[in-house]
């Protein structure tokens, strides 16, 4: 990593140090978890009886009630669960060198989430999204082990996360900071990134730069993924043709999340994006104060 | 000049110039990096325009878009030419069930069917002609396509072999696929029932009445361990009597069978016989008549349904009881072979899923259980057993490792535990201090064990299939690490075909055409017949030909001249296409 990605890290390590990954109530896993869910599993701590059911295991009927009573109960215990965050990363080319506003936030959103979980007592799976999927080096430990790939792939994460799909934890927080900018259907996408999730949150970033782009005459567009080229006069027709693109491509991912039960925070960068990236996280109650 | 009248034909050559003189003007695009330029690709290329004068660098692209230009303008002068007569496009709906196939006289309900199909189309010249067959799911056959290609390939498709032709639901479908305002014909053999033919709909009934008999029923079953017994049934669904031969055959032979059958309308006539040892293949066959496809039924010896059963049982007492249930069940196969389900009182070895074990632990301090007993009736093992009154001595306080099956209070007295794709069933019985053994449940309790068992075998699950049905094909159990074998599926009316090896350990086969289907899976072969047994095509009675229905196209609107503007702007589309083809984006090397 450069030392401007480390400080951009640090940074976000005091900032999000008063600040906890908020786990949903109903977060289950497994037995022999580090906390107690809400919904009945197979822990030690009994949590209600209810009528036998047919379909019910035969080993969960109190059997003591059932000499008592002449009635069929079934013991219910609560669950234990182990939150876990795996926090995914867009290491693609298009979210910018980490001195631009887009990749500084993109690195800062990523260190705020992880110092949240590790102080929420989740564990932690760092995935980086590039030209392939891996795990970064030191994910499960402080912000300063942190081995994060630059972005510099020329895949896209939708390619990347179909092609070699990570073993994300099932029940877990997924959490996902992307621009999403790459041309295709977002669902297939947004199923997987989903698929077996407690909680899956993407965090769209985008530069202000994409939001509106300027005037900027006859140019030829690269794209910095590509490397494709296209001759246009960006006069004001043709920013309102690819605004209009770029509302379309917003409401389609904005329509597949919704289809797919997944959060969109959407956020743009600048001076300010940082603060109000925070303020929004804590908003929709992923963060909490601690 | 009549060129002169037309000012949009005028103004588009009037752009010619222009286009001249953008490409003599010079530009200059800027190199900039964006992260989405396929938000950018919606845009056409930019206007191409400039202050200084350049020679032309891009010849073909100048004349694609003179040549465009050229073409629109030709366009607006809407050139014509002679056509023929244009009306509007038809759905046909074929009514697809076998009863079509019927002969009467010398020609066949499909034959007059097509006949008339083609004498429709002559008459009315749709514009298109889209097909749906009407079997007992409706499928498009042929999409929109013009009449002559549409006949042709209704003659290859068209094969009257479903088991039933639901035409409203091809309607529906017509309904559904045709463009506005098309036209519908329907082709079938019988005359429409009320409320089918509305406005716009033109039936053409192309059948003949005629006696038929017919198989509406046949079954082969074992009848012991080497025999089977077979039963027929033979009606005459029409109007009139019906005079018939039965022919019965075992692999060719004559199996002393024949008969005449006189049939009255409506009736029908049951045929129970039981087939000699080893016959492989029985045929039974009525004489001639209209309607051949039910005239003919083929049956296969039944799945095996016995078990090898391996009784290793050290106790004389437990292990004659067993035995005696295990003959009553009627499901053991004698044969020596691999065993395919071991019981025992000691460990019976690891369970597979060719080798079952019942495991019956005899508890060394056993206790007796009167009920009431907490049993999974949702379980193979125990359906329809009756525990009421039955004395079940266990091992007291014994916890299930497996899926408990059979409690007694929180004792397990049976128990489910699956392992290796197979079953390790495990019963804690002291069968000397049990009533179990001597009530009914006893042997209703082998009988379940072994016939689910059976129910594992390999092999269709039925070896007779109406046709139209899907017959199951459970796969023999491959090993975790090996790949699953191809199949290869032989059917009556075509070449074999592989099918993809199935993970599920099973896969389905369409019965849509009589006779024998066999699959070949590695080195066992499974075969089951299909046979036509449908009482309602078999009714010859209410077959009728007639012509109903106005003409379908609302009449033919003659057109001695169309445009030829469509040419033109054609044209024009395909040069803008080449157009943009030329001016892709390209990626840098």
């Amino acid at each position: 990593m450069t030392p401007e990605a480390r400080d951009i890290l640090l940074a976000a390590e005091r900032e999000g140090g008063r600040y906890a990954l908020a786990v949903p109530r109903d977060l289950g896993t497994r037995s022999g978890g580090t906390r107690l869910g809400s919904r009945p599993g197979r822990s030690l701590d009994f949590r209600d009886f209810r009528d036998y059911q047919p379909g019910d295991d035969l080993r969960w009927i109190d059997w003591g009630i059932y000499a008592r009573s002449d009635r069929l109960t079934v013991k219910l215990y609560q669950e234990e669960v182990v939150p876990h965050l795996d926090l995914l990363v867009d290491g693609s080319r298009s979210l910018g060198p980490v001195t631009a506003a887009k990749g500084a936030l993109a690195l800062r959103l990523a260190g705020l989430l992880g110092v949240a979980a590790l102080n929420a007592r989740c564990s932690l799976a760092g995935w980086s999204l590039g030209e392939r999927v891996q795990r970064w080096p030191g994910d499960g430990a402080g912000l300063a082990t942190w081995e994060l790939p630059e972005f510099t792939a020329s895949r896209s994460p939708g390619e990347s996360l179909l092609a070699e799909p990570p073993a994300l934890r099932r029940n877990g927080i997924r959490t996902l900071v992307s621009d999403l900018l790459w041309p295709g259907e977002p669902l297939p996408f947004l199923r997987r990134f989903a698929d077996g999730a407690q909680l899956a949150v993407v965090l769209w970033v985008l530069a202000a730069e994409e939001l509106s782009p300027p005037l900027w005459g006859n140019s030829r567009l690269v794209d910095v993924e590509s490397g494709e080229e296209l001759e246009v006069r960006v006069d004001e027709h043709a920013r309102q043709v690819y605004l209009q693109a770029l509302a379309e491509h917003q409401a389609l991912w904005r329509e597949a999340a919704r289809a797919c039960g997944v959060q969109l925070v959407e956020l743009t960068a600048g001076p300010e994006g940082g603060h109000v990236a925070l303020e929004a996280l804590v908003r929709m109650g992923l963060l909490e104060a601690s | 000049m009549p060129f002169l009248a037309y000012p949009l034909a005028l103004l588009g050559l009037a752009t010619v110039p222009g286009l001249v003189a953008i490409y003599l003007l010079h530009r200059r695009f800027e190199r900039r990096e964006v992260t989405a330029l396929f938000l950018w690709s919606a845009l056409a290329r930019a206007e191409q325009g400039g202050r200084r004068l350049e020679r032309f660098r891009m010849p073909l692209l100048f004349l694609v878009e003179l040549l465009a230009l050229v073409a629109l303008a030709l366009a607006a002068t809407d050139l014509r030419y002679l056509a023929g007569r244009g009306a509007r496009p038809l759905v046909v709906v074929l009514d697809d069930s076998y009863s079509l196939r019927a002969v009467v006289g010398e020609t066949s309900a499909r034959d007059r069917g097509l006949a008339a199909l083609r004498k429709e189309v002559d008459r009315y010249r749709p514009t298109s002609v889209r097909v749906i067959l009407a079997g007992a799911d409706p499928q498009v056959a042929v999409a929109a396509a013009p009449p002559v290609l549409a006949l042709d390939q209704v003659e290859q498709r068209w094969r009257c072999l479903a088991p039933a032709g639901n035409l409203v639901a091809a309607l529906s479908l017509a309904a559904e696929v045709g463009e506005p305002g098309a036209a519908v014909a329907v082709v079938t053999d019988h005359p429409p029932e009320e409320g089918m033919l509305v406005p716009g709909r033109r039936w053409l009934a192309v059948g003949l009445p005629a006696p038929n008999a017919a198989f509406i029923a046949a079954r082969r079953s074992p009848l012991d361990g080497e025999r089977d017994r077979c039963f027929l049934q033979v009606a005459n669904p029409g109007r009139v009597p019906v005079r018939t031969s039965l022919t019965v055959t075992g692999d060719g032979q004559p199996l002393g069978l024949d008969r005449s059958l006189d049939l009255p309308p409506g009736g029908s006539e049951q045929v129970v016989f039981e087939l000699p040892k080893a016959v492989d293949m029985v045929r039974a066959e009525l004489a001639a008549d209209a309607l051949a496809t039910d005239n003919q039924v083929l049956l296969l010896p039944p799945r095996p349904h016995r078990v090898r059963v391996v009784n290793a049982i050290a106790d004389a007492t437990l292990r004659e009881q067993v035995d005696q249930a295990l003959a009553a069940s009627g499901l053991r196969d004698p044969a020596a072979g691999v065993p395919e389900l071991v019981i025992s009182d000691r460990s019976p070895g690891p369970a597979q899923a060719q080798r079952w074990t019942l495991e019956i632990r005899v508890p060394k301090e056993s206790l007796p259980f009167t009920g009431p007993f907490v049993a999974d009736w949702g379980h193979r093992l125990i359906q329809g057993l009756d525990f009421g009154g039955v004395v079940w001595a266990g091992q007291a306080g014994t916890e299930p490792e497996g899926q408990p099956v059979l409690m007694a209070g929180n004792t397990s007295l049976l128990e489910d535990l699956e392992a290796g794709g197979g079953h390790a069933l495990r019963m804690y019985l002291d069968v000397s201090r049990s009533t179990i053994s001597r009530t009914p449940n006893w042997p209703a309790l082998f009988w379940n064990l072994l016939d689910w068992r059976a129910e594992h075998h390999p092999g269709f699950v039925e070896t007779e299939v109406r046709m139209g049905q899907t017959a199951r094909l459970l796969l023999p159990p491959i090993p975790p690490d090996v790949a699953a074998p191809a199949i290869r599926l032989e059917v009556p009316d075509g070449p074999a075909r592989e099918l993809a090896g199935q993970a599920s350990g099973e896969c389905a086969v369409a019965a849509g055409v009589p006779g024998v289907y066999s699959a070949r899976v590695g080195d066992q072969t499974y075969r089951f017949a299909c046979n036509a047994l449908s009482p309602r095509e078999g009714d010859l009675g209410d077959c009728r030909t007639a012509g109903l229905g106005a003409d379908p196209t609302g009449g033919v609107l003659r057109r001695d001249y169309a445009s030829g503007a469509w040419v033109c702007g054609l044209l024009a589309c395909g040069l803008l296409f080449l157009h943009a083809f030329l001016l892709r984006p390209r990626v840098r090397s």
